[in-house]
């Protein structure tokens, strides 16, 4: 007989995997107390369990869906992640961009705590300041907690510290309480919002570029087939889709991590 | 490759010195600028210098300032590593001449992707 623990653990893995996709093994559940020990003492719950099934309940209330999301969730990530893949970005990717003189959008599909499309904008900011005024930038994650972190965009030093120089720290943040602060003029240029790459909804169309990198590991195979159509009906036709350094789809590869949306079989 | 560790705290030089030695470098060390000058007139080539800011003596952004006037460390690179975090702060250290600037807190890692860096710059 599975105990309250076990009991609880295969509950987590089952909403994760209807509510955002994401499987969780069986041999993960040490997860269960490093990952919801603390939320369920403050949300004082007598244990672990007891919140997972308050959570997990088809009745259960908003922020305890929301806690149990984004403590399940992995949001690792950190500024121009994957640096050969910034390197084409800034080489290739955005000055063909800036070639069509047209409106430009990009979709960062799983943007964790905004790491990646502050490093668009930044990047924007510094060599393509006229494409950078045409260019709109949607960010989504499906953990809310997470997406206002985002938004905020303030970042610890250990935060900061990964992957920004100095020159770029001063040059884009200001220091707050708790650390340091995108400043407000790149910020008012991504729309964060929460969207569940799983679930049925409204997703953005016509991108230039799809950025769904260091997500679809977490999918199963079926789930990951159903997710990458869907951000290749999002990306334009000749559009881009940008996946992780360890990510592989089967697209037409234009360096690390980048693919040719290109053909239509799809539609 | 060749990188002087400039920290009063001898915690701090041995953290750094081991992550140096890690990537392969060999690692002298000074406890102020006075004896990291002292350090350079002794050493024939240098190729990096990490050095915290507030120490005895010298502060680590007058060291900047000396090394940069020397023309013999013309192609030094220079990190300031430190607990200093004001950002007007890092904005002089950099014009000071340091090439980058790293805040405590930092991991292992972090500290070799950005001496990777700058060195590569
Ligand atoms: C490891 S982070 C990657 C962040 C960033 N893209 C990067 O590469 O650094 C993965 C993110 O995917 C999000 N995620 C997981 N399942 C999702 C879903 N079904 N829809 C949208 N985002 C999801 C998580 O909340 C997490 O923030």
């Amino acid at each position: 007989m599975p105990d309250a623990a076990g009991l609880a653990w295969a509950m987590v893995q089952r909403f994760m995997q209807d509510e955002s996709g994401v499987t969780l093994r069986d041999d993960q559940s040490y997860l269960l107390e490093a990952r919801l020990g603390g939320i369920s003492r403050s949300f004082s719950f007598p244990d672990t369990p007891a919140f997972v099934r308050a959570a997990c309940a088809p009745g259960a209330t908003a922020p305890h869906r929301r806690a149990l999301i984004d403590a399940m969730t992995t949001h690792e990530t950190l500024f121009f992640r994957d640096a050969p893949f910034w390197e084409r970005m800034e080489q290739t990717v955005f000055p063909s961009l800036s070639a069509t003189g047209r409106p430009i959008r990009i979709w960062s599909a799983a943007c964790s705590s905004g790491q990646e499309p502050y490093s668009l904008v930044m990047m924007l900011e510094e060599s393509f300041p006229e494409l950078g005024k045409r260019t709109e930038i949607l960010a989504t994650d499906v953990a809310a907690d997470t997406v206002d972190r985002a938004r905020n965009g303030v970042f610890t030093t250990l935060e900061v510290n990964r992957g920004l120089n100095a020159r770029r720290m001063v040059r884009h943040f200001d220091s707050v309480a708790g650390g340091f602060q995108v400043k407000a003029t790149l910020r008012d240029r991504i729309r964060f919002s929460v969207h569940n790459l799983v679930a049925p909804g409204l997703d953005p169309s016509d991108c230039d570029i799809v950025l769904c990198r260091n997500v679809l590991i977490y999918f199963e195979d079926e789930r990951r087939r159903q997710v990458i159509t869907r951000l290749r009906r999002a990306a334009r036709p000749d559009g881009l889709i940008g996946v992780g350094s360890t990510e592989t789809l089967s697209l037409r590869s234009l360096g690390p991590g980048w693919y040719a949306n290109a053909e239509k079989e799809w539609r | 490759m060749i990188a002087l560790v400039v920290d009063d705290s001898m915690a701090m030089r041995r953290i750094q010195g081991k992550a140096l030695e890690a990537m392969g470098y060999q690692v002298s060390t000074a406890g102020n600028g006075v004896e990291a000058l002292a350090v350079l007139g002794a050493l024939t080539r240098c190729d990096l210098l990490l050095t915290d800011w507030h120490m005895p003596e010298m502060e680590g952004i007058d060291l900047v300032r000396a090394v940069r006037k020397d023309p013999r460390w013309a192609s030094i690179r220079i990190v300031m590593v430190t607990s200093e975090s004001d950002t007007k702060a890092i904005e002089s250290a950099l014009a000071a001449g340091a090439d980058d600037f790293l805040m405590k807190p930092f991991t292992a890692d972090t500290l070799a992707a950005r001496i990777t860096e700058v060195m590569r710059a």
